[in-house]
This record gives C-alpha cells, structure tokens and sequence, in this order.
C-alpha cells in the first residue's frame, strides 16, 4: 500500500518495533531525564557538561534525520502522552486562542530559553534542572488536559519549531507510536504525516500558519549566529545581549522577506535555504564540540572538517529532496477530488485476465491495443476512436485497407472474397482489409496502406482475350461496373474501357451511405478508389452522364451529352432505384429515399435546415434499420415501420428478431411492426420557407390500422427495384431483371449485364459480393474468343450484415430448416443477449443467424460456401463449442 | 488550498473521503466484469499520451496499470506544468465523457502504463442493453462532476 500512496501517513507506515518495547524505551527516557535532574542538582558540572555538550548538540542532527524518532522517545512527549494512556486525560479541545497562538508561543519560550543560557542555563545546574523539570511537569499536566498531544507536543512546546524545520524531509521515517489511536487534536499534525506536515502548514488557507513558521525560519539562523559569536555576560551587558540577538534575528527575518519578495520561488522553498544554513551554522559551532567526545588520540581538526562537510552535504541533499517533495505535493494537492474505481479488486483481476493477449501497434498515432484473440482489426481500430472508413465488414467492399507493417502472419487468413477485394484495389502486397482480418498475435499496422507499383502484375495470368474486342463500354460505374472494368483490363491489356456513371462520383461504399447521414466528414473517406486509379487501368471514366440509348445493332451508346461510343462489347451495369410504393403524400416536402450519397446528403442537409426532431423509417430491413440509427445518431425521435411481425425477416428468425428489436428499442429507436403507411400529411403550413419548395411539409404518417405517428421527415426504405428503362428499350429479354445466363450474357451476345440489374435464375438479390461475382463473370465473358469464356457464374450464398453499433449480426444462407432432412442447432446467451442458430441439411450447413459472435461469421459462412460436411462437429455445436468455425479462418 | 487530505485518518474520515470520490462503489464484482467487456485496454510507454489537450474523444479512461500525469493546459511551445500524477484505479476523462467538450489539459504515461477505455459509443451499447448500468454510471459520473464543483466552488 505504501508504494501506491505519494505521502503516506503513520497508519499507513510499517511499525518498527511492538508498542510494548516503545513504551519500555519511553520509561527509560523519562528515567534519564530525571537521573540527569539529579545529575544537575548533585553533580551540576558532570550535568551540565552531559546536557550541554553530550545532548544538545546532537538533538538537532537527530531531528534532521529520524525525527520521528526522537518524537517516540522524548521524555517530554512521553509524560504528555501518559495520563492518556491510563486514561486520566480530560480530553480537551484546546482553547482557541493557544490552538492559534500555541506555535508563536513555542517560538517565543525557545528564543527566550536559549538564549538564556547564556546567563543562567549553561552554568547553573539547579537552574537548569528546575527548567527541565518544568518542562516535563507543563507536559505532563497539559497532556491530563488537553486531548491527545494538542496541549504540548503540536503546540507549546520550545522544540517544536525547530522539528518542523529540519524534520520535514526525514532521511529515515519512524512512525508516531503513541496515538493509538488518533484523535485528531491537530490541523497539519507532524506525528500524523512528517513529510507534509510542514509543507501543508506553508500551504495553509490560513495565512498565519505559513506566516509563524516563515517569521522563525527566518530568525533562525540570525539567532544562531548571534548565540555562538556574542561573548557571554558579564562581558556584555545582559540587556545588550537580548538587544543584540533580537537585532541578529531581525536581520536574519529581514533577509528572509527580502528574499521572499524578489526571489521567484516559493516561499518553502527559502524556507528550506534558511534552515539549512541554520543547520550548518550550528554544526559548524558544535563540530568542535562534538569533536571532544571523541576519544582523544584522534586530533580534533580531523573530525571537524570532514563533520562540516558531511553536515554540508547532508543539507545539500536535503534541499534537493525538499524542494522535489514540494512539487509532488502541489500536484497532489491541485486537484482534490480524483475519482476512483470502486472496485479496485475487479480492476486488477480483469487486468490480469488481460496478460497474454496480443498487443496491437497503431502507426503513427503509436497506439498500443490490447485485443482479444479473434478480433478483427476493424473493430479494434473503431472501438478505440481511431479514424477507419467501414463498409461491409465482410470484406468485399474495399472501405478499409490497412498496411500490415509487420506480424501479417499473426493475422487470420486471407478469404477469397478478401483476396477479390485486395486484387481490386491494387494496393501493396502487405495490405488487409481490415473488418475480416482477425488478430492471432503481436502486429503492427498502419492505416494508410501503401501505394502500389502492381498494375503490371496485375493482369489474370493465362487468361485469353479475343484482339478482335478493342472497345467495351460499361454503362453504370457502382461496384458491378467499376468491376467488370477492373476484370476487362486485367484480362484484355489493350482495349478502349468506357464507364460511364450517371452520379457524380468515382465509386463510393454505398454500403456505408447510411454514415453521410450523422457522420462529419460528408463524401471524404467514403471513396473506394483513388482517382488515378482509373488512368492507371486506362480507363475512361464519365462521370455525371447518362447514357441515354444504344443502338444494338450499330453498336453504339448515345449519351445525355450527344456524344456516341461504339462499342465492340457493352455490360449493363446500371444497377438499381428505391422502390417507393404508392403512397398519399410521398411527394410532401421531406419524404425521401436512401439509395445514393447524394440521397443521404440531401437527408443531412434537409434535418439541419428544417430542425428535423422526429423521423420514421418505414422498412424494417437492413437498410432501414441503419437509416433509423443514422437518423438516431444524428439526435433524432425515429420509429421503424415494419410490415411483417419481426424485423430482418429476410435474415432473421422470430427469437433473433426480437433480440434485435430490444436492442434497437434499448438504444432509443422506436420499433412498430405490423405497421403499414397508408397515408402522408403535410402541415399544411404558410412559411415561406415551405412555399417556396412547392407543396406542404410532412407531418404525420398515418397507417392502415388508423394509428398516426407524428414525424418532420419520412424515409421510405421500401426496396429496390432494377434500373431497366435502358434495357427495355435495347428490346433486351426483361423480367424483374435483364435476363442472364450463367456467363452473365443477356439475349444479345455481346451485350452482358451483372449485378442490381441483372435477373439470373429468376432473382434479382441485390447485394455487392454478388455484383462482384457477377461482374467478374461477365468481363471474362466479354473479352473471351467466342466459345472459350473460362468463367461460369455459380449462386453465391448471400451473407448479410447490420452495420449499427453494439451489433454483430450476420446471417447466412438458410435461416430456417424446411423439409425432413434439415435441422437447427439453436443456443441463446440471454445474460449477454448473444444468439446463435445453425440450419443443417443432413450434415452439411447451409445456414446461420449469428448474432453476438462475431468471431464465429466468417468461418460458418465459409462452411455454407463450401458445402463442408461437419457430422463430427455437430456434438460440439450442440454443446455451444463453435471453434471449429474460427479454426477454418486461421 | 486543500491539504486536509493528507491527514484524514483511515478509519475514521477517510472511507468517507474514499467512499465519496469511489466511481461505482455499489457495483458488485459480476457489474464490473461485465463493464470491463466494453473497455478496450490500452497500453502506455514513458510519455505516451492517453489524453491529448483539445482532444474531443468522448471517453473517459480507468488507470489499471502505472501512472499517468496530468499537466496543466499549455501553449505547445512551452513546457507543460504538471499538476498531479494519477495512480492505478483512477479515472480520468469524464468530463469530455460528459460534456463532448475539448480537453483541457494533457495526459501523459510515466513509465509503462495501462489504461481502460470505455468510449460514448461503449455507453450507448451498455444503455441499450442494460439501462440500469447505464442510468448509474451516468448518475455517478454526474455525482463526481458536482463533488468537483463543490470543492472548487468551496476553494472560492
């Protein structure tokens, strides 16, 4: 405890000895003093000799080094304390008057008894036992009345300022033993806490107690001086001596304030300059002295010297450890309320559970995270406020590469849709994705990956391309486009690319849009690829056009712009629009879609302009959920509506949707379900403001069952629908999509279309890593000889993700057994509202709700993938044992 | 000045003193582990800073290992004053925590340090899942902030 604690008091401190061998030591004290009353009266030159030159002299070297020592063992301190240990001490509070006087008291009777002896004290024995016993005897009687040691020892007493002085920096601490316990009878009590007993008193709110203890510190050594260098009466006349040692004093005082006032340094700390010379005068007077006891074959002027000297540097050190004290003791003292963990037992365990796992080095910032095994960087990285784009958190979307500068292999492993993602992004072989990957051991990493020198070994080794292709046009630049124009380049190294966007941007995380909406930092960090990327792949990039008809038979695209682009082969990549259904009032001011950035933007702009306070979302799917937290993030009241009677049907069943929704409800987001918009009202306002928008602002939703809930902006997350004006009028073959075959060719065969757009297999899914492999199948197949594509597109099991706080929700495939052959495994962790469900058909897995496990996702969506067989696991995954899962990432 | 402090008797003032600046003293054992699973842990060498002056961080740390000194607001040309040097079980940060605002002052590792941190975005899980943890940390965190007040203003 003593090492956790800058200035420990005396309960605080190790006891040197039992009580009983102090009190013993006490007696005995007590015996010697009186012995050398006896000595005084009997034998006054052996008693004088044995006081004056035996004992005073070395009483200030042992307040200067132990103190508490001599606190223990006075013979004064321990008459003071006697009627208190038998219990004859009346116990009272000292009078106002001596409890602010008592020091100046103690002050006065020393000056006046030591400098006494020069006329009476150092030669009459009597006189000096009678003293002695006075002083023991006031002690006595004080401490029979008064509480504690407030009567005597912390007040009154002639040596107490002197202890102050030299004892507040004790070389060697000895802990007060007589207050057993304490009372409490004293402000800034020495016996309670030496080594700030003093400097509390010069810090004091009252003035005064700083003020007493500068006035004697300061007369000091003035007062020293002038004891050893006046000649002792009669050489002088007694009133000039008294006279000369007040003006020695006041000289001395005098240069102490003087230096207060011109020297910037705190008051202590001359405090500490003067008792150090008053220290060093006296032993340089009473080396000599002390010198005699010796015996006396050592020559005196070998012991003085070296004594000085010692005595020198003893003080020097001293200063230098007084004056940092004083430091330490301002910072303590500058804040006074620093709060504690109230359970510092829990503290240290949990820390303790910490030791061993592997340490995360953030560069630049120089951040080191302690991270739990199968973390993944990206969490680590968001949890501790350190600034990371984030996407999918599966790995697909590009938003956040991070250079591994060193540890690569204490990461998990690289999954092929992460490997996809990497080869996309071209950046340097040391770079990760880093929602995917999961820390194992010790790595450094940086968040800005480093830039590459790849394009030339980019190209997709073996892959033939027909020298007949030389223009291929991709209309859509979303992630399908700028795919299926990445593969293009990497299979055909000298086409013409055209990609042509209708939106302004260069490809962003549409997937993170929701960000836009409460985030800071608008479309910064939100692009997937630098801008030189495009020049690098030599690719031509519209941005902001729309291509607004193809001829299919000239092979030509006409853009908004008038210009014409032939093309050899043309991918559809023009993805998808919210779907708003018809709804009453979907044309008020502040009803919205959330498809693009711009979207968003317009969401963020239009929740600033108008003071937005209540938002519904009607949808309760994943986009809608992560608009609604958008929105709640954002400061504003949100209800979700949700048609079905759980949200996420899509992905989650009946006890996981609940899960969620009482997290959502938790965090404030209000959650109706079997709630269908039936109309929009406007607020029917006159604002100018509004008029000049055309038309009313929304006010209110209400739904079919009559109920209305009041809203400032309504956002229809309804689905999406395909973009397919375009296609129809190529006289494409159209349903819910383009309709594609397994090389992602449309009924014209150098036309192909791939992701929102196109309809394989009679569905349309919606979701970027299937764009991705759509994309990448209709490259290969549009620059491939005729006959010789070497890619076929094969369903990819769809893996969704929430993207909200506190939420690790993934579900995968199948989220409900259906038909004899298929089970579940089904786990619940109420008290850490986790859930975990696997649908199994026969042996193999082939769907999963996850959610709180985040450890556990990519490792089961890697077994639905591959269609693993995992009847040895089963037991295991019944018993709750799902390492299996993570062990397939590693 | 407030030396008193330095003299409050362990059995008698102190666990008063020790039970008012306590953050959660009525959390059981079971509470505080499960707090602790929002905490991220975070390691400190000599003069790494936990908590940069002017940062906006809404998180508010718990000293696990080690010390960690406070120093006073500073023009970055100069150097800093310290003000007082924080111990093992202190926490630190609670007032950006609360009120979003710009940190005051520095802090900075002495030597090899560990700290928790327990972020605004922690809280908003732990209020999602568990109001009752979370309406107390806010009221103790609330409670500290006014006992600081009350010394300050009893300083005055």
């Amino acid at each position: 405890m003593q090492s956790q604690v800058p200035f420990p008091n005396f309960m605080q401190m190790r006891q040197w000895l039992p009580l009983w061998v102090w009190h013993g030591i006490r007696i005995a004290s007590v015996g010697v003093a009186l012995a050398l009353c006896i000595t005084l009266i009997v034998l006054p030159d052996w008693g004088l000799y044995l006081f004056w030159r035996v004992l005073i002299p070395l009483v200030p070297l042992l307040f200067f080094v132990a103190p508490g020592l001599w606190r223990n063992i006075c013979p004064m301190a321990a008459l003071n304390q006697t009627p208190r240990l038998f219990e004859m001490t009346k116990g009272l509070v000292l009078p106002q008057w001596l409890k602010e006087y008592g020091y100046l008291i103690g002050i006065s009777l020393f000056l006046a008894l030591v400098s006494s002896r020069k006329v009476l004290f150092n030669y009459n024995g009597p006189a000096l036992a009678i003293l002695i016993l006075l002083l023991l005897g006031t002690a006595f009687v004080m401490g029979s009345l008064f509480k504690g040691k407030s009567g005597w020892c912390s007040s009154i007493c002639p040596l107490l300022p002197v202890q102050r002085i030299y004892g507040q920096t004790p070389f060697v601490t000895v802990p007060n033993s007589h207050c057993q316990p304490c009372v409490g009878c004293t402000k800034n009590c020495y016996d309670f806490n030496p080594p700030v007993a003093y400097l509390a008193d010069m810090y004091d709110d009252d003035r005064h107690f700083a003020a007493y203890r500068k006035l004697f510190v300061g007369l000091f050594p003035g007062f020293i001086l002038a004891f050893y260098t006046l000649p002792n009466p009669p050489a002088i006349p007694i009133l000039a001596m008294y006279g000369y040692f007040v003006l020695y004093s006041l000289v001395s005082v005098g240069l102490f304030f003087l230096a207060e006032s011109t020297v910037k340094v705190t008051a202590n700390k001359l405090t500490v300059l003067f008792g150090a010379v008053a220290l060093n005068l006296y032993y340089w007077f009473n080396a000599p002295v002390l010198a005699n006891l010796l015996p006396t074959a050592i020559p005196t002027t070998s012991f003085v010297w070296p004594f000085r000297l010692l005595i020198l540097g003893l003080t020097l050190f001293w200063i230098y450890r007084t004056w940092q004290k004083e430091t330490k003791f301002v910072e303590q003292t500058v804040i006074p309320l620093t709060a504690h963990v109230g359970a510092q037992d829990s503290l240290v365990s949990h820390q303790a559970s910490m030791v061993g796992n592997p340490e995360v080095l953030i560069a630049p910032e120089g951040k080191r995270i302690v991270a739990t095994k199968g973390v993944t960087l990206l969490d680590l990285i968001e949890q501790n406020g350190l600034p990371i784009e984030a996407g999918c958190r599966m790995g697909v979307c590009g938003a956040d590469p991070v250079c591994i500068v060193d540890g690569m292999g204490n990461l998990s492993k690289i999954s092929s849709d992460e490997r996809t993602t990497l080869e996309r992004l071209g950046l340097a072989p040391n770079t990760r994705m880093a929602c995917v990957a999961r820390v194992r051991g010790h790595c450094k990493v940086s968040l800005t990956p480093e830039k590459p020198d790849l394009f030339s070994t980019s190209f997709i080794q073996g892959a033939k391309f027909d020298k007949s292709v030389e223009k291929v046009v991709i209309i859509g630049n979303g992630i399908a486009g700028v795919t299926a124009a990445d593969h293009v380049r990497r299979r055909h190294p000298h086409c013409e690319i055209h990609l042509i966007g209708r939106e302004r941007h260069h490809l962003y995380n549409r997937m993170a849009i929701t960000r836009l909406i409460y985030g800071r930092s608008a479309m910064q960090g939100l692009y997937l690829l630098p801008e030189k990327w495009y020049d690098d792949y030599n690719i031509t990039c519209w941005l902001n056009t729309q291509a607004t008809g193809v001829d299919v038979d000239g092979q030509t695209v006409t853009l908004g712009t008038g210009e014409t682009l032939p093309y050899d082969r043309l991918i559809l990549t023009t993805g998808s629009s919210a779907y708003v259904p018809a709804l009453e009032g979907a044309d008020l001011t502040g009803v919205f879609v959330l498809r693009t950035a711009e979207d968003a933007m317009s969401i963020r702009d239009f929740v600033q302009e108008r003071v937005c306070r209540q938002a519904v979302v009607a949808g309760g799917g994943l986009l809608g959920l992560e608009a609604a937290y958008g929105l709640h993030k954002l400061g504003l009241e949100v209800a979700v509506l949700e048609r079905s009677g759980s949200l996420l049907r899509r992905q989650l069943d009946d006890r996981s949707g609940q899960i969620l929704r009482n997290y959502l409800e938790g965090m404030g987001i209000q959650i109706v379900t079997e709630a269908e918009s039936a109309s929009l009202q406007d607020r029917r306002t006159t604002r100018h403001d509004d008029s000049r928008l055309g038309g009313g602002r929304i006010q209110q939703v209400t739904l079919t069952d009559g109920r209305t809930l009041p809203c400032d902006l309504f956002l229809i997350c309804a689905g999406i629908r395909s973009n397919l004006t375009l296609a129809q009028s190529m006289g494409l073959t159209v349903k819910r999509g383009v309709v594609v075959d397994e090389q992602m060719r449309t009924n014209r065969p150098e036309i192909f279309a791939a992701g929102d757009v196109a309809e394989y297999k009679g569905q349309v899914l919606g979701l970027w890593p299937i764009a991705v492999g759509q994309a990448e199948v209709a490259a290969a197949g549009a620059v491939a000889p005729a006959g010789q594509a070497d890619k076929t597109y094969s369903e990819i099991v769809p893996v969704t993700m929430l993207k909200v706080v506190g939420v690790d929700l993934t579900s995968i495939g199948v989220i409900g057994a259906d038909g004899p052959t298929q089970s579940e495994i089904v786990l619940e962790e109420q008290e850490e509202h986790r859930y975990r469900k696997l649908v199994l058909d026969g042996n193999k897995v082939i769907g999963a709700i996850l959610l709180g496990y985040p450890t556990e996702a990519a490792g089961v969506a890697e077994a639905v993938r591959q269609g693993l067989d995992v009847s040895k696991e089963i037991d295991a995954f019944k018993r709750g044992d799902w390492r299996w899962f993570v062990s397939l990432m590693e | 000045m407030n030396t008193a402090t330095f003299f409050d008797y362990p059995t008698l003032a102190q666990p008063a003193a020790i039970e008012a600046t306590a953050f959660l003293a009525s959390w059981s054992h079971s509470k505080w582990t499960k707090f602790f699973h929002y905490c991220q842990t975070l390691r400190f060498s000599d003069g790494d800073v936990l908590i940069a002056q002017g940062s906006t961080d809404r998180a508010f740390y718990l000293i696990a290992q080690g010390q960690f000194a406070v120093f006073a607001p500073h023009n970055p040309e100069r150097q800093p004053r310290r003000l007082t040097v924080m111990e093992a079980g202190a926490v630190v940060g609670e007032q950006t925590f609360l009120d979003s605002q710009p940190a005051i002052g520095e802090v900075r590792a002495i030597g090899e340090a560990e700290a928790l941190r327990f972020s605004h975005d922690a809280f908003a899980i732990l209020a999602a899942r568990d109001q009752e943890m979370a309406h107390d940390m806010l009221f103790d965190l609330g409670r500290l902030v006014s006992l600081r007040l009350r010394a300050l203003m009893a300083e005055r």
